[in-house]
Order: structure tokens, then C-alpha cells, then sequence
């Protein structure tokens, strides 16, 4: 997991997805993210080998979201 | 009578029998719409269109042609994210501040050949991220049991007007727990039906894969009426009738975070339960405690994923609040470079898991039993940490990974406030739940 998540790195990512961050907003939402993705640790304590990804719309297809950017 | 405090059931047969009128009731909601102005539970009343509707179903009346309309006279709230053709559709948000949709969505152009009454558009967490209502653009909702505590989010406006009698029925939307919640915080009947059951065309949602439109009343019979409505499927009347049937509870259910005012409730519920001659059996779902993250990721992966098509349309995203954005960076993040294996396609995964653990839970059991959240509704203002109030969805965004119905039922209070269990069923179980859901209410009457 990307722990070392900078401020730099909120900027780029939010020129990538077109969201108006101001300079004050950077800092609060760099120490949001970290504490998030603290949190999604909890993902590592499942055993995931052989699992299938996708999940069945119920009759609308197979859904996935794309890598950012891709 | 007090017509505001009717259900819906008992309203459609005292408007079809001519006992109150359309015009009667309309009057009475947008009276106490106006007198509760301090609840903010709507952010547009259509005063003008349901007083016009209420005498077009008088017509109807007097003519005779009415009686195929179960819901006519009926006054339904809709959240602001699901399109009413000619009324603002905000979202809660300044982006979308003059949007007027011109058509309906389906689930409301289902309801009003019903003959339900549009009263208005009920106040929400902007673009229904949030768990408390505070992260509107038209200001927080105020719980009606407590005017300085939340009314839960993200349909808090939809849960509070249901409870405050300013409407019979209401449409909100839950993803992640947003129809369930607020159903807890306001003490009324949140529905969230099996994922697919109800059309999304016409609901602003972020969240393609979770987000389903879910029902908000007093009580269990006219959720299963609007679900009715909703869905299209016809549904037998419920009788309360539990005995013989058999309620898993998850042993990570037991070991979860609660209040232990929430904790006395649900054991109450559970030997209520008994005594109506329900089988108690333990199961387990082993990776429930992942299930929060797992939702996270992939909620914001794929809300920023969808975000792009409101971006197109409305640049100035600096109009955006602080958890709008929060999240979009979020799924930005979980979706970039490498982190879009090692966490959006991990939580994929884990979803997978978690649902084959409901699943295998639901196979020795008619349906599950939890607390629907860990503590009554806060103060307004008292939870500082959006990470704090992400925990609100632990018992309820799991089951929103695994699409499944689940509906929350008022049962006891601490404090004062509300206390919500959640029933948990199988999928297309909507009337077995909110069975469920009736012969626990009974038993507290």
C-alpha cells in the first residue's frame, strides 16, 4: 500500500480527475487519505488467492472500474 | 383524526372511501412542512403541483376511476438525487443548483400512475456521501427526537420527514447504508431492497454497482406497499407470523462495535424473538470486518469513475464540498498505478468473499439479525473525523457489497433516541424481512 502518499501526489491526482483543491484543502485531504488508507489494511487480512473480481450487475453485465487514467 | 399520523395503508382506504380528501391531506403535509422549517428536511416543497394533483385525484374519486391506484391521494417525499420532471434536482449540491430535469425517473413515473402525490424533494448528504446529512449545500437536517442530533445520511431529509409526519412515505437511496441509517436515527422502517430490484434510471448516483432506491415509512406494511409500487411486483400482505422460522446472528455481529444501550436493545430483540417462537442459530461471517474498507475502495473508485460525466458538464468543482471531494480523491488514489491491484481489485475480491460468506450464512437461515448501527444518532457537529463517521456503516455496508435486502426497524431507544435493528434476507426476500420486521414492531406495541 502506498504509505509514502505526498501532498504532490494529491495535487497530481486531483488535476487527473478534474477536482478544484485549494492549497488549504491540501493538507487536511493528504492526512484524510493516510488515515484511509491505514484502514483499508483490514483488506490484507483476507485471503483473496483464486478470487474472482468482478461482480454481476444482476442482469446488467460484469462490472469493473477502470485503472485511473487508462 | 390526525391524518399525519396515519400509514400509508390506512390513508389510501380513507381517501378511496371518501373519508378524508386528497386536498385534506396535502394541506395538513405542507402545514407541517412549514411549521417544522427547523427539521430542513426538504430543499424544494412543491406546495403549487401536489395541491393540484390532490384535486385531479378527487376527480378521479368522484368519477369512479381510481381503483386501481393503490397509492392515489398518497404523499410521498423523494430525495433530491432521484429526477421529479419539472422540479430542481440538486443533490444537495451547488453544481447541480439549476439543474430541472424534464423527465421523471422511472421508479417515480411508477409511482405516480399509482396516484401518489409528489410533496417534494427531501434534503440529503451532497451526492449522497455521508452518513449524518452535514454535507449538504442546503444545510444539515435536524433529527425531529432531537433537534441538536443528526438525522442520519445520506437520505436523513427522506428519514426525518417520514418521522416528523410531514409525509406518509419516502424515496431515498442507499449505497452503503443511507436508507437503513437515517431509518435508525429517525425511528421509522428503512428499506433497501435486493440490488436490481428497483430501477436506477433517473437516480444521480455515483455508485452503479451498490446504490439501489429504498423505501422510508412508519411501518413495515407500507414499506412492503411502496415496494410494491416501487418494483412492480405484486407482494402478499404481511401477517407478523414469525413462529418456526430461523434468524442467524453472526458472531462478529456479537463482537462488533456498539453502544451498550444498542447492545441491550439487540439482545432484547433476539429474546423477543424466541419468545415469538423464531429458532436462534450462531453463524459467522468470517471477513465481515473487511467489509467497511472493501466497501470504501470501491465505492470512491467507482464514484470518481462515474464523477467524470458531471465534470464534463459542471467544471467548477471548487463548488464542491469537503467529502464530495474526499471521496473523488479517494478513488483516485485506490485506482492509480499500482494501488489499483493492491487495493481496488483486492477489495474486488474481497467483496466476492464477503458475499459468499452472507450467502452461506443465509443458506442455514431465513434471515440474519444485527444492530443496524453502533450508536444512536450524534449531536450535530460532534463527529469531526470523516473517518469517524465512515464507522456509522459497519453493519450496513457489507450487506450492501452483497447486494441483499435489508430492512431496519425501530425497536427501543437509548437516551431517548431510536434504535434500529437490521433484518438481513435473501435475495428477493423483501417480504419475508419486513415480515420479520412487523412481528418484532408488534411486539413492542
Amino acid at each position: 500500500m502506498d504509505k509514502l502518499m505526498t501532498e504532490q501526489d494529491i495535487e497530481r491526482l486531483s488535476k487527473a480527475v478534474g477536482i478544484q483543491v485549494s492549497t488549504a484543502e491540501i493538507e487536511p485531504m493528504h492526512a484524510h487519505i493516510r488515515k484511509q488508507l491505514h484502514s483499508f489494511e483490514a483488506l490484507d487480512n483476507i485471503d483473496t488467492n483464486g478470487i474472482d473480481p468482478t461482480f454481476d450487475l444482476q442482469g446488467e453485465g460484469r462490472f469493473t472500474v477502470g485503472r485511473l487514467g487508462v | 383524526m390526525n391524518i399525519t399520523d396515519l400509514t400509508a395503508v390506512s390513508l389510501a382506504a380513507a381517501i378511496s372511501s371518501g373519508e378524508v380528501t386528497p386536498t385534506d391531506v396535502v394541506t395538513k403535509c405542507l402545514g407541517k412542512i412549514q411549521g417544522d422549517r427547523q427539521l430542513n428536511n426538504f430543499i424544494t416543497v412543491c406546495a403549487d403541483q401536489a395541491l393540484k394533483e390532490a384535486q385531479a385525484a378527487e376527480r378521479e374519486i368522484k368519477n369512479g376511476k381510481h381503483t386501481d391506484k393503490k397509492l392515489l391521494g398518497v404523499p410521498v417525499a423523494v430525495k433530491d438525487n432521484i429526477c421529479v420532471a419539472g422540479v430542481q434536482t440538486t443533490c444537495a449540491s451547488h453544481l447541480l443548483y439549476d439543474y430541472v430535469p424534464d423527465s421523471d425517473a422511472e421508479v417515480v413515473a411508477r409511482l405516480k400512475r399509482a396516484g401518489a402525490i409528489i410533496i417534494g424533494k427531501t434534503n440529503m448528504d451532497e451526492f449522497a456521501f455521508g452518513s449524518a446529512n452535514e454535507y449538504s449545500a442546503y444545510g444539515c437536517v435536524r433529527n425531529v427526537r432531537d433537534n441538536n442530533r443528526v438525522a442520519g445520511g445520506s437520505s436523513g431529509g427522506s428519514a426525518n420527514a417520514v418521522a416528523a409526519g410531514e409525509t406518509v412515505l419516502a424515496l431515498g437511496t442507499d449505497t452503503g447504508g443511507s436508507v437503513r441509517q437515517p431509518a435508525a436515527f429517525c425511528g421509522v422502517v428503512g428499506l433497501k431492497p435486493t440490488y436490481g430490484a428497483i430501477s436506477r434510471q433517473g437516480v444521480i448516483g455515483l455508485c452503479p454497482s451498490m446504490e439501489q432506491v429504498g423505501m422510508l415509512s412508519k411501518t413495515c406494511d407500507d414499506a412492503l406497499l411502496l415496494f410494491s409500487v416501487a418494483s412492480g411486483q405484486e407482494m402478499r400482505a404481511l401477517d407478523g407470523n414469525v413462529r418456526g422460522i430461523t434468524i442467524g446472528i453472526a458472531k462478529e455481529f456479537l463482537q462488533a462495535e456498539k453502544s451498550d444501550g444498542v447492545a441491550k436493545v439487540f439482545n432484547n430483540a433476539i429474546e423477543q424473538l424466541k419468545a415469538l417462537g423464531v429458532n436462534v442459530v450462531e453463524v459467522s461471517i468470517p471477513s465481515f470486518f473487511a467489509g467497511l474498507s472493501a466497501y470504501h475502495v470501491l465505492s470512491s473508485a467507482e464514484a470518481v469513475n462515474a464523477f467524470k460525466k458531471v465534470v464534463e458538464a459542471h467544471p467548477t468543482t471548487a463548488l464542491l464540498g469537503g467529502e464530495v471531494k474526499r471521496r473523488m480523491l479517494t478513488g483516485a488514489v485506490v485506482t492509480d498505478g499500482e494501488n489499483y491491484d493492491k487495493l481496488y481489485v483486492k477489495a474486488a475480491k474481497v467483496r466476492t468473499v464477503i458475499t459468499a460468506e452472507y450467502l452461506k450464512a443465509l443458506s442455514g437461515c431465513d434471515a440474519l439479525l444485527c444492530p443496524t448501527t453502533a450508536t444512536v444518532a450524534t449531536p450535530i457537529g460532534g463527529i469531526t473525523d470523516p473517518q469517524q463517521e465512515h464507522m456509522c456503516d459497519s453493519y450496513l455496508a457489507p450487506v450492501s457489497l452483497a447486494g441483499l435486502p435489508a430492512v431496519s426497524v425501530p425497536f427501543g431507544s437509548e437516551f431517548g433516541l431510536p434504535i434500529g435493528i437490521q433484518i438481513i434476507g435473501k435475495r428477493n426476500g423483501e417480504r419475508e424481512i419486513l415480515n420479520i420486521g412487523k412481528g418484532l414492531m408488534n411486539a413492542v406495541r
